[in-house]
């Protein structure tokens, strides 16, 4: 209608034009504009068409690239198996580095003592056995024959890791000898253990100097913070601990100080369990008596007989502890509590990553360094 | 016509798709600044998501401390509470008898004795009311063998309005209805329930009578003849925040042999240890700092910390309806009462 409007003011204004070639003009122009218009339509739904479909296939995209990272950025550690990954990695270090505790203690401790190792720290292991000399229904015990005085330690300490190796040495990686007033963190054993092959001969634990006469860079490893030996430590000790060049045959005397004078001659290293910023992990007191600076003179024992220069100040307690000894049973769940129940926002949250393997022959054990004597 | 409805669904077609692209624009920038922080630094989202939650509501959620003491404590107790939790409080003030401008002990003029405790407390909240009384939110009344976590009761607290008249401790039940909050545990109080504590209740000596009785009573019968509600700060499990008892009593069952379960006011929770605890008492001077340590330095490798949200605040008459319900409360324990002179 529009091109015939248009056709109209045409032959009204050039009447000669019109006249001369009215039919073929009027026809041919009529047809370019049809189709021209149909072209248009056809071009815009195109267009139309074409974009929606665009933008669709961005949102698709967007919407899947989006997704993995915010995946990823809800994880708080480094290091994750793309398989596994819902679990945490104090979990799977549960799963590869298998620890084994063993808890010395005598019937009259069961009920007040043991129990509570068994309902707090002694559940995050991977197994747990209680060296005593009667068997509990509740505990896990492994009777000793040994009888059950103070100065028999020594020969009860080297009865349970020989049980142990004949019997339980598939069950883990690493054996730990703890008492039943000691407080462990597994997580943060399996940290510290983690770099170190459990074919290594080495064991850790808190590092005093050696007593009576002695090489210059020998060790032993408190009995009451615990001591930790590699599966190849245990075996190295379980067939040479017999010799009688090497290691007391008696049952008496000090049951850590024998320790380390038996594994000493057998060849076993004396780790140094200290974190990265030289603290120590393993504690032989419990947290309040290293944390009390002010009221702790350079006399304190701890100073005279550590191996590695022990300094006490809030800034020297590892963020990782190992151990801390001297925890009465009814602390156990204070621990627990503050650390595996506790919500608290002001807590710092750190990014954490494992740390490199160490190979044997890259490992390096310094000497001693406390000049107190 | 033909062309008009050609151009209205152009126009129409157009302005969705940049409305949609307006949009998705801003999701993609939101989203890749996300992940370029992930990158950079894995889990530091979640580092400063818990870190700036706590100093938000640190600022949010003000609360002043006041920590009552002797002097022979001041060297000891006080120095330990000023350098442990202590920190943690909006303002932090000591009441005491004799003044240390270096610790910030305040004397408030009363004798120590035990019989005094309760004018003491008084004192107090008149002084704080005086100097203070309008620059905070919340009250908290804490002993010098209190350990407090400053985060978990600001958690507890920012629901509530402070123009409320309401506080919060561990309930004990006794001959007045509403009951009182232990003194050992603390008890925080909102700016309201201060503000007429100070101009209703101390100039009335029937709503509030000088005696010698217990502090932490008689604080609760003058809160409550002015109208202050007992709120219930117990978590979602029921299990006790506030506790009156050091942690050795208190963990990991509730005791039984003692005067607690027959004082408490709910029924007693066997399982206690609450996710989201408060305040402990009777605590050893060397524990302040080994609570500093265990809670706030040490960490346990691989064991990510769960991450929480803030309850939402109440609304006027959601407010309202809590109040009244707390109002007519009546005890649920079922155990003896404790015979009391």
């Amino acid at each position: 209608m529009a091109g015939e409007y248009i056709i109209l003011e045409n032959s009204s204004t050039y009447p000669g034009f019109h006249s001369s070639s009215n039919g073929l003009a009027n026809g041919m122009y009529r047809s370019a504009q049809r189709i021209s218009t149909d072209r248009l339509v056809l071009l815009i739904l195109l267009v139309s068409t074409t974009v929606i479909g665009l933008f669709a296939y961005w949102d698709v995209m967007v919407l899947n690239a989006g997704a993995l990272p915010l995946s990823r950025g809800t994880s708080s550690v480094d290091y994750m198996e793309p398989g596994l990954r819902n679990e945490t990695l104090a979990e799977k270090m549960h799963r590869e580095v298998r620890v084994l505790c063993w808890v010395l203690t005598t019937p009259k401790y069961h009920k007040t003592r043991a129990i509570h190792v068994l309902r707090t720290w002694g559940k995050r292991c991977n197994k747990i056995y209680f060296m005593t000399s009667e068997p509990d229904d509740e505990l896990p015990t492994v009777v000793l024959t040994k009888p059950d005085r103070y100065e028999m330690l020594w020969g009860k300490t080297k009865e349970a890791f020989v049980h142990i190796h004949e019997q339980m040495r598939h069950e883990a990686d690493w054996f730990i000898k703890a008492d039943d007033d000691t407080y462990l963190f597994l997580e943060n054993l399996r940290y510290m253990l983690y770099p170190y092959s459990p074919e290594t001969p080495i064991y850790f634990g808190f590092n005093y100097k050696m007593v009576g006469t002695h090489q210059k860079n020998e060790s032993y490893m408190s009995g009451g913070s615990g001591y930790v030996l590699s599966r190849e430590a245990l075996r190295i000790f379980a067939e040479g601990v017999n010799d009688t060049t090497k290691c007391r045959q008696e049952d008496d005397h000090a049951e850590d100080v024998e320790m380390g004078k038996c594994l000493f001659n057998l060849g076993v290293k004396a780790g140094d369990s200290r974190d990265e910023q030289l603290r120590n992990r393993f504690y032989p007191i419990a947290p309040y008596g290293a944390l009390l600076s002010g009221n702790v003179g350079m006399d304190f024992w701890l100073y005279k007989y550590a191996y590695y220069n022990p300094r006490s100040c809030m800034d020297c307690l590892s963020e990782y502890p190992v151990a801390f000894h001297y925890v009465h049973s009814k602390q156990l769940y204070v621990y627990d509590y503050f650390n595996y129940q506790f919500q608290l926002s002001g807590r710092a949250q750190v990014a954490e990553r494992l740390p490199k393997k160490i190979r044997e022959e890259e490992l390096v054990i310094p000497e001693s360094d406390n000049p107190v004597s | 016509m033909y062309r008009n409805i050609l151009c209205l669904v152009l126009g129409l077609i157009i302005g969705i798709q940049l409305t949609d692209f307006l949009e998705y624009f801003q999701l993609t920038d939101s989203q890749f600044a996300s992940t370029s922080i992930t990158q950079l630094e894995e889990g530091a989202s979640q580092l400063a998501t818990e870190e700036e939650l706590a100093l938000w509501l640190h600022n949010e959620t003000r609360v002043l401390c006041m920590v009552l003491t002797l002097p022979k404590n001041h060297q000891s107790r006080v120095r330990r509470v000023k350098g442990t939790w202590g920190r943690r409080c909006n303002k932090l003030i000591f009441i005491s008898s004799q003044e240390d401008r270096e610790l910030g002990v305040i004397d408030v003029g009363v004798p120590e004795d035990r019989n005094n405790l309760y004018l003491k407390m008084r004192k107090a909240l008149e002084y704080v009311y005086r100097n203070h009384g309008e620059d905070y939110d919340w009250f908290l009344k804490a002993d010098d063998d209190t350990f407090v976590i400053m985060e978990n009761l600001r958690f507890l607290l920012y629901p509530y309005d402070p123009e409320a008249a309401l506080y919060f401790g561990h309930r004990f039940r006794t001959t007045f209805p509403q009951g009182y909050m232990s003194g050992g545990a603390g008890y925080v109080m909102s700016r309201d329930a201060l503000r007429r504590l100070n101009l209703f209740a101390f100039n009335n000596s029937q709503f509030c009578p000088i005696n010698n009785n217990s502090e932490d009573r008689q604080i609760g019968f003058c809160l409550q003849n002015v109208g202050v509600v007992a709120g219930d700060s117990r978590d979602e499990e029921g299990r006790d925040r506030f506790l009156p008892l050091s942690l050795k009593f208190m963990l990991p069952t509730f005791p039984t042999d003692n005067w607690l379960p027959k004082l408490t006011f709910y029924e007693p929770v066997n399982e206690t240890g609450s996710t989201s605890g408060i305040s402990f008492h009777y605590v050893k001077i060397h524990e302040f700092e080994m609570y500093e340590y265990l809670l706030y330095r040490l960490h346990i490798f691989g064991t990510p910390l769960s991450q929480r949200t803030l309850p939402p605040r109440l609304g006027p008459d959601e407010l309202q309806n809590q109040l009244n319900q707390w109002a007519q409360e009546n005890s649920t324990n079922s155990n003896a009462w404790l015979k009391q002179e």
